[in-house]
């Protein structure tokens, strides 16, 4: 029986992890390798690297910034932002990662999930999905890190995606990212019942109590927190601490 | 420490650099192997490994790595055999039956089941942390005090003999054997290069009990 997951998530720019509210207005946080250091000798059960500008700037950088970090830290991490082609998921896996996440690329050619999958496994391929309420009380998947709409809802995106062997649904909210308002519960709701792989929630976290309220439900695998941590409103500790408050089965670190 | 040389198979797996990182942070000097020459004096052998079990015995015999590292394995050269690597030390695999496996540790590799409950859904693959329980004083571990390690699986290797188990983590109110000890060779489903220090720690213990 595997432990709910309390994830460190990191929103790079070039070597700096950055973080804005609704993914704008960003901020630079810290240099990569000292936060995600220390989010590993703190206990995070994983770490996500989110390359969310991608589109601006280089693979290799990101491949380089992976290396050095699996030098000294021996933990789990999924790489995402930009990947198109299976070539620059052999890169990623090749730097050390040990999953990847797809966004973009996958909506445009949702063949590029089957690809990885067959080479990998689908346990090393996550579908990210950045959504977007709408007027009519649904939600939209959105591109390029909630600028552009892809024109599907969330729940068909999501049940394609694991139909094409995506073997984890990474889901942040974009109206909570950034605002530590708390994790979208309504989004939750809505797309549990599609979800046959592991869930993994991100967006929003307002406090420990809100992460291990989430990771108490049965459909949640894992919580990405990115601001809450970034800004020290919380830690893994606290968090972890928390969820053994609410009887969640987390993984307990032996000094 | 002084800098002991290990042979790291590569045969065509994903992801065997994190194990290459793992042991140059303890000191060690490993170093990717593709050929029975190339396994040569090697103070201890390491099998990593991502994939599946018939592309993972294709690989080895392609290149005559299978009957080199049962060689190894008859003089006693330590062997630490890492998820698929432990697999394929198994007799077959459900996974693609028909392939004969290396055979060092009799037993087969079979197919978790998914299962699902109100308070608890168990997937396939099984991927996460996950509580390793000693089932007899092993690589620094002992008894009664279970650790956590990182698992990613959808087979385990079941043994014919028992004895060999050294660690199980639960699944489906049943343990799962995860770590197996049998005379040079120790194999662990879990991955201890991505688990964090008692993942490292492990890898030290096995070093500097068995390699040096």
């Amino acid at each position: 029986m595997s432990y709910k997951r309390i994830i460190a998530r990191l929103d790079l720019k070039n070597h700096n992890v950055i973080k804005g509210i609704q993914m704008d207005g960003l901020r630079v946080m810290g240099p990569v390798q000292e936060l995600a250091t220390k989010y590993y000798l703190d206990g995070a059960d994983e770490l996500i690297m989110m390359d969310i500008v991608a589109s601006l700037y280089g693979r290799e950088a990101m491949a380089e910034i992976i290396r050095d970090f699996t030098k000294e830290c021996f933990v789990p991490i999924t790489v995402g932002g930009g990947i198109r082609t299976l070539e620059d998921a052999d890169l990623l896996f090749r730097a050390g990662a040990d999953k990847v996440a797809v966004n973009t690329g996958a909506l445009a050619n949702p063949q590029l999930i089957t690809e990885i999958a067959e080479k990998y496994g689908s346990q090393a391929v996550v579908v990210h999905v950045d959504a977007k309420s709408n007027p009519s009380g649904g939600w939209d998947a959105y591109t390029e890190s909630g600028r552009n709409f892809s024109g599907l809802g969330v729940v068909e995106w999501i049940s394609q995606a694991i139909g094409h062997g995506a073997g984890e649904v990474l889901v942040t909210s974009v109206d909570q990212d950034g605002t530590r308002k708390g994790l979208d519960r309504a989004l939750l709701g809505s797309i549990i019942g599609v979800i046959s792989v592991p869930l993994v929630l991100s967006g929003g976290t307002r406090d420990a109590t809100d992460v291990a309220q989430v990771l108490g439900l049965n459909e949640v695998d894992g919580v990405a927190v990115g601001a809450a941590l970034h800004y020290g409103t919380t830690t893994v500790d606290e968090i972890r601490e928390n969820c053994r408050g609410l009887g969640v089965d987390v993984r307990e670190l032996v000094q | 420490m002084s800098q002991p040389r290990i042979a790291v198979v590569d045969y065509g797996a994903g992801n065997i650099l994190n194990v290459l990182r793992a042991l140059e942070h303890l000191g060690a000097k490993p170093e990717l192997v593709d050929s029975p020459d190339a396994l040569g004096e090697a103070a201890g052998v390491v099998i990593p490994g991502v994939g599946a079990f018939g592309a993972g015995m294709h690989g080895l015999e392609r290149t005559g790595m299978d009957e080199a590292l049962r060689d190894s394995c008859a003089q006693g050269v330590p062997l630490l055999a890492i998820c698929l690597g432990m697999q394929l030390l198994a007799s077959s695999s459900e996974e693609n039956p028909g392939v004969t496996g290396l055979g060092l540790i009799d037993g087969h590799v079979r197919k978790l089941s998914p299962h699902g409950s109100d308070d608890a859904l168990e997937r396939v693959p099984d991927t996460g942390w996950a509580r390793v329980d000693f089932t007899r004083p092993s690589l620094g571990f002992s008894v009664n005090k279970p650790r956590n390690f990182y698992f990613s699986h959808s087979y385990y290797f079941a043994p014919s003999d028992s004895s060999v188990v050294s660690g199980t983590k639960a699944r489906q109110s049943t343990q799962i054997p995860v770590l197996l000890e049998q005379g040079p060779i120790v194999a662990a489903q879990f991955h201890p290069e991505k688990s964090g220090s008692d993942g490292i720690g492990l890898m030290r213990t096995w070093i500097e009990s068995r390699v040096l």
